[in-house]
């Protein structure tokens, strides 16, 4: 500013304030007015003062009127109100609480719920998630080199799990006063381990003071970290305070400007305080959020999505071996379940019950002339090693049983055919012995299952032959010369033939009751006299019967002479015919 | 709740690490273990309406070889000098230790403890040395042995330092 004379100076001083007044103007008119108000203010308080100290209490209305201003004027200047009202708050509180416990509740509850929900979904997705990465780490190496740390430490394994994935945690912050080592706050995260923290904050700083003197370091140089395992221990010491943060795992550079930067700002917000501490540590309660936010925790990253080829095969494998053994388990059990089926369909069996446990077993009821089991399981590849069978003897009434019971007791001639109708009666056809037959027809046996016995179609076989033999005797003809009635000796051999049948249609005869009727025809032609011709016919016929009387058992026949006409071939009418018939068939 | 730093300072084996013991855990031990450095422990206590946390210092005896280091010393609200009532020489080390808190650190809170008055046969500390001593000074005669005159010490020292308005 140039030297200039009084009268100059006067005159800037004089524009100075017209320029002061002009700018400042409104603000001051504002000022004077707050500081009117304050002394007013401080006039009526003290008049109050004045008044209870007289012994005029204030009266209620007075006090609800000035009460609401003097507790915000008090909150602004500083915590004095808030720390007197607290006690009275708490002990407040608790009391309403304890008398109306539902109250807190309803009051609370519309953010209690969704706060619950909140916790418990996050709570959930956390152990989702960790339960994922648990699994997942399970089946590579890594999971089970874990697992073998876990038991040999003995700790658990999500703990080592998450030690392993952890690249940092700071776990404790202390707040520590710089001279006297008092800890003034000390926060920890959650589930770190901790010691007491006073005795730790002291220990910290004589641990400092002990460096400090031993190695006579400079004036500004501290002690700015500790390393024990996997802990470290960073401190950070300003003008009155030193900031020590406990880390487990390897903390990149900027957490230590973090640090930094947490002890400028202590140094700032609290530095009165600091400044003249002597052990209250209650004006730093704010330093807590400062305090936090040193709490980091960094995890590593998953690794980009590579497919775990190992985990995937040895899955696969086992999905594949287990889809394998389900399907032979399967199969063995329909081949089984075919097999029964095939066992009870097998007439004289009952299948009461079938399982397969490791070996085949079936209990069930069992004809003892039921086919045998084996071939039948054996045709759906059981293997009769591991077949447990346990039966119980039965009576089937299976008809193809039935017929075999039969057979098995009549003992039937191989040409006998028995089958069942419908009204379960046994129907014998084709031939047996007449004894044999005979012998059923008297003493029928009973069965069960069994209604009668149909022998209609049954023929005895001493009848059937009886009727070839009747067939091949009968017509039996023997010739004689012209006016003879004498055979010639070369018939003998007929007539023992034909003696042999008629011995054997006799003995027939006899055993089946059947009569049998012969007739001898003898022959002559019409040459010559009718009455010669007839004797002659006759006595052929007599000679016959003579001739098989003495070759056979015939003992009677009924002898005819017929003569023929002269016109016949002649050696046709020169002869002698046996005939023979039945004269009952038996049923 | 007021925390305070106290240091137990002293010559060696006068009964520092025993009369903290006594204060903290209310246990004693015959066996003699020097103290390496300083061990920290804390007590809270209730003197005068008020809690105090007490951490509590136990530096290492002096002696003709070692100095106390003053840095452990920086920021203590207190401290309690102990005496070995069976050796006169620990009187002098105390007064000695006194000084140079005083010069260092300022006037600062203090009580003389004269320790193992269960040895009183073997007393060499006369009532005319203690009367010599420094005479602003509370005296209490303490047995960290029998536990009498330890908890009134400390109560003492706490209360020395609440009125010296560090509050």
């Amino acid at each position: 500013m140039p030297v200039s004379s009084n009268q100059n100076v006067n005159a800037d001083i004089t524009q100075l304030k017209s320029l002061k007044a002009l700018l400042l103007e409104p603000e001051r008119e504002e000022l004077s007015q707050l500081q009117q108000l304050q002394h007013a203010f401080a006039r009526k308080v003290a008049l109050q003062i004045a008044d209870l100290k007289k012994g005029q209490k204030l009266t209620p209305q007075q006090l609800a009127a000035e009460l609401p201003e003097a507790v915000l004027h008090a909150a602004r200047h500083d915590d004095a109100l808030s720390d007197a009202l607290s006690p009275t708050i708490e002990a407040s509180l608790k009391v309403a609480i304890k008398n109306d416990p539902q109250g807190l509740v309803n009051a609370i509850f519309p953010i209690l719920g969704p706060a619950i929900r909140k916790a418990i979904s996050s709570t959930l997705q956390e152990l989702v998630n960790s339960f994922n990465q648990v699994i997942e780490q399970s089946i590579s190496a890594k999971g089970l080199r874990w697992r073998f740390e876990s038991m040999r430490t003995g700790k658990p394994f999500a703990e080592i799990a998450l030690l392993h994935s952890l690249i940092y945690s700071v776990e404790q912050v202390f707040f520590i006063h710089k001279d006297s080592g008092l800890l003034i706050k000390h926060e920890i995260s959650a589930n770190a381990p901790t010691q007491d923290p006073d005795m730790v904050s002291g220990m910290l700083s004589a641990i400092q003071s002990f460096v400090y003197d031993s190695f006579n370091t400079g004036q500004g140089d501290s002690l700015e970290s500790l390393r024990v395992g996997d802990l470290a221990v960073w401190i950070e010491s300003g003008p009155h305070a030193v900031v020590a943060l406990v880390i487990r795992g390897n903390a990149p550079a900027n957490l230590r400007l973090i640090l930094q930067e947490t002890v400028e700002d202590l140094h700032k917000h609290f530095s009165n305080p600091l400044e003249k501490f002597e052990g209250d540590t209650i004006p730093f309660s704010r330093s807590s959020a400062l305090l936090r936010k040193c709490l980091k925790t960094q995890f590593q990253q998953p690794q980009k999505k590579r497919p775990p080829i190992v985990a995937m095969i040895i899955i696969s494998l086992a999905i594949i071996s287990l889809i394998a053994w389900l399907s032979v388990q399967w199969y063995d059990e329909l081949r089984w379940t075919k097999a029964v089926d095939s066992l009870a369909k097998t007439p004289g069996y009952v299948i009461l019950s079938h399982q397969v446990d490791g070996r085949y077993q079936v209990e069930g009821l069992r004809d003892p002339l039921a086919a045998p089991p084996e071939p039948i399981l054996a045709q759906h590849l059981i293997d009769p090693e591991k077949i447990d069978m346990t039966w119980r003897n039965f009576q089937s009434f299976d008809k193809e049983l039935i017929i075999q019971r039969i057979r098995y007791t009549l003992q039937p001639a191989a040409n006998v055919i028995m089958t069942m109708d419908s009204q379960n009666r046994v129907v014998f056809s084709g031939d047996a012995p007449y004894q044999w037959i005979s012998r059923l027809q008297q003493t029928p046996p009973i069965l069960f299952g069994v209604q009668g016995f149909e022998l209609s179609d049954l023929a005895s076989q001493e009848r059937t032959e009886l009727l070839l033999l009747i067939e091949k005797i009968d017509q039996f003809t023997v010739p004689f010369e012209l006016g003879s009635h004498s055979l010639s000796p070369d018939r003998n051999t007929h007539i023992k033939l034909v003696s042999d049948l008629i011995n054997r249609a006799l003995d027939i005869s006899k055993i089946t009751g059947l009569a049998l009727d012969f007739t001898i025809i003898g022959y002559a032609d019409s040459q010559g006299g009718q009455e010669l011709n007839q004797k002659l016919s006759l006595d052929r016929a007599h000679t016959l019967y003579q001739q098989l009387k003495e070759t056979s058992q015939l003992e009677s026949a009924t002898l005819k002479g017929m003569v023929k006409d002269a016109n016949s071939e002649s050696t046709i009418n020169r002869k002698a015919e046996l005939h023979v018939n039945l004269k009952s068939v038996p049923q | 709740m007021l925390q305070k730093k106290v240091c137990m300072l002293g010559s060696f084996a006068v009964g520092k690490t025993s009369l903290v013991t006594r204060f903290v855990k209310s246990l004693y031990s015959d066996t003699y273990h020097t103290t390496i450095g300083v061990k920290i422990d804390k007590k809270l206590v209730e003197v005068d309406q008020q809690h105090v946390n007490c951490i509590l210092w136990d530096i290492a005896g002096e002696d003709e070889f070692y100095t106390i280091n003053n840095s452990y010393l920086r920021g203590m609200s207190g401290y309690i000098l102990v005496v070995d009532n069976t050796r006169k020489v620990t009187l002098d080390v105390a007064k000695t230790i006194y000084d140079r808190v005083e010069e260092n650190q300022g006037k600062i809170p203090c009580v003389l403890v004269i320790n193992k008055t269960d040895l009183n046969v073997d007393s060499e500390i006369s009532e005319q040395d203690l009367e010599q001593f420094i005479p602003d000074i509370p005296i209490i005669k303490s047995s960290a042995k029998t536990g009498q005159g330890v908890e009134e010490a400390f109560t003492q020292l706490v209360h020395l330092m609440l009125n010296k308005g560090h509050a």
